[in-house]
């Protein structure tokens, strides 16, 4: 037998590799891979706060002196105060970001907690992000993470301390939404670019109208900004228009993200809970 | 070799996720995973490229989308053809492995677009493909010409201590 298998195996080889691809991918469908991607987070986590801290010196310090004007400043400051640290600018982006949050989570009423971005998806393109927060934290599937500028994603994984977020660009999402001008209904489908599907053949919509989620599919809430019309084409079969959008929120530069407590899965869970008393 | 492979895998894992992202600031980056199963399906026995390539593209796919998906399938089968062709190919003719880089990126985005039209992804106009596709060709010729070199270093140097 192992005569035969040795004496065969080019032949064998492509069939068998074929048949365990077939077999681990029915895995899919369980956590058994993200549990492993979990194994890693502590190393990621590590090689982040590596890379923001270079990140953080290089544009407070060395960035800076090759920008005159800005390195005087920076000179008078130093002999002043003494006391300038690298990471100025950068406190100060972080600062400003964390009032945003603060106004955005009295604004919006819906219990949020913050999260880090801890890593990309490895492969080019990719629209998944990974978090800092898991089950531990409270982070179940389908919250909704954001910015103060819009929709970011939802969560479609969780293990003990680590997300996986699908961005709103992935090609698997659609959201139900609204354009807020013209209050016409589409869904906002991710993609290489974002397109606006069955959006109305006579709507009255322009180039730089702003796209809402609607509420509706129950998992993103709603009039939330999800992004802004940059083109649109009557379609040739006269049903809807084609209109293609870019996201509100910058999805390549993510750092920190809110993550939204699904209200209307707390709303299902009460339903549930009064049901069975 | 084997241990290289691992070491490289591992690297390979944070540099995709974490330094590429910081440093380009761009969602293309170098395939890394790509390079590695085209080195190794080159340069070791026929038959294990498709096992280095099933092992790169299961990595892939788990630090992409946390399940298995078409990275595995293509670079499987790829570590399997560059297995099958390395008879037919000069091994150190740099514009034959240049094609080969560029065959090999286009085999694994047709069959990652082939993979999407199935399941009822969205699939983008051409013009986009093709411009996303021609960087992604030109950092993966980069990445694995330097993954080539760092591979010869490496086994240079060890053949020397031996």
């Amino acid at each position: 037998m192992l005569e035969f298998l040795r004496k065969h195996k080019n032949k064998i080889i492509l069939p068998l590799a074929l048949l365990i691809y077939g077999t681990i991918f029915t895995l899919n469908n369980t956590d058994i891979y993200f549990t492993a991607v979990g194994i890693f987070s502590p190393a990621e986590k590590i090689i982040n706060g590596i890379i923001k801290d270079m990140e953080e010196y290089w544009y407070g310090y060395i960035f800076l002196v090759n920008t005159e004007r800005d390195n005087l400043i920076l000179r008078k400051k130093l002999r002043d105060s003494g006391k300038l640290k690298y990471s100025f600018e950068e406190l100060k982006r972080e600062n400003k970001s964390l009032k945003e949050f603060l106004s955005f989570k009295e604004k919006t009423g819906i219990k949020s907690s913050g999260a880090s971005v801890i890593f990309r998806g490895a492969s080019s393109e990719s629209d998944t992000v990974f978090i800092n927060r898991g089950t531990e934290d409270g982070i179940t599937k389908n919250m909704v993470a954001v910015l103060p500028e819009g929709i970011v994603g939802k969560v479609v994984k969780v293990s003990k301390s680590l997300s996986m977020v699908y961005l709103i660009t992935h090609p698997n999402s659609s959201i139900d939404a609204i354009i807020q001008r013209t209050r016409d209904r589409c869904v906002f489908r991710g993609g290489k670019s974002c397109k606006l599907k069955y959006l109305n053949y006579n709507a009255d919509v322009k180039k730089g109208d702003i796209i809402l989620s609607s509420g509706l599919g129950g998992v993103f809430p709603g009039n939330f900004p999800l992004g802004k019309i940059v083109r649109v084409e009557k379609d040739p079969s006269g049903f809807f228009l084609n209109a293609d959008a870019v996201p509100a929120a910058d999805l390549s530069h993510l750092e920190e993200v809110l993550i939204l407590e699904n209200p209307y899965h707390l709303e299902i869970e009460q339903l549930k809970k009064s049901s069975e008393q | 070799m084997v241990l290289m492979f691992f070491i490289f895998l591992f690297l390979a894992i944070f540099l995709q996720t974490n330094i590429f992202p910081s440093l380009l600031h761009t969602n293309i980056k170098p395939d890394i995973f790509l390079a590695l199963t085209l080195y190794l399906s080159l340069f070791s026995d026929s038959s294990k490229g498709i096992i280095y390539g099933f092992l790169s593209g299961m990595v892939l796919d788990i630090f992409t989308e946390g399940a298995i998906g078409p990275n595995t399938l293509s670079l499987m089968t790829l570590g399997f053809f560059v297995g099958y062709i390395k008879s037919f190919v000069l091994l150190e003719n740099i514009p034959a492995q240049t094609l080969l880089v560029i065959v090999s990126t286009l085999y694994q985005w047709i069959l990652l677009f082939i993979y999407s039209g199935v399941f009822q992804l969205a699939i983008n106009s051409i013009s986009e493909i093709t411009s996303f596709l021609f960087t992604q060709i030109l950092l993966n010729i980069v990445s694995t010409f330097s993954i080539f070199f760092l591979f010869d270093f490496l086994k240079q140097k060890q053949s020397l201590k031996i």
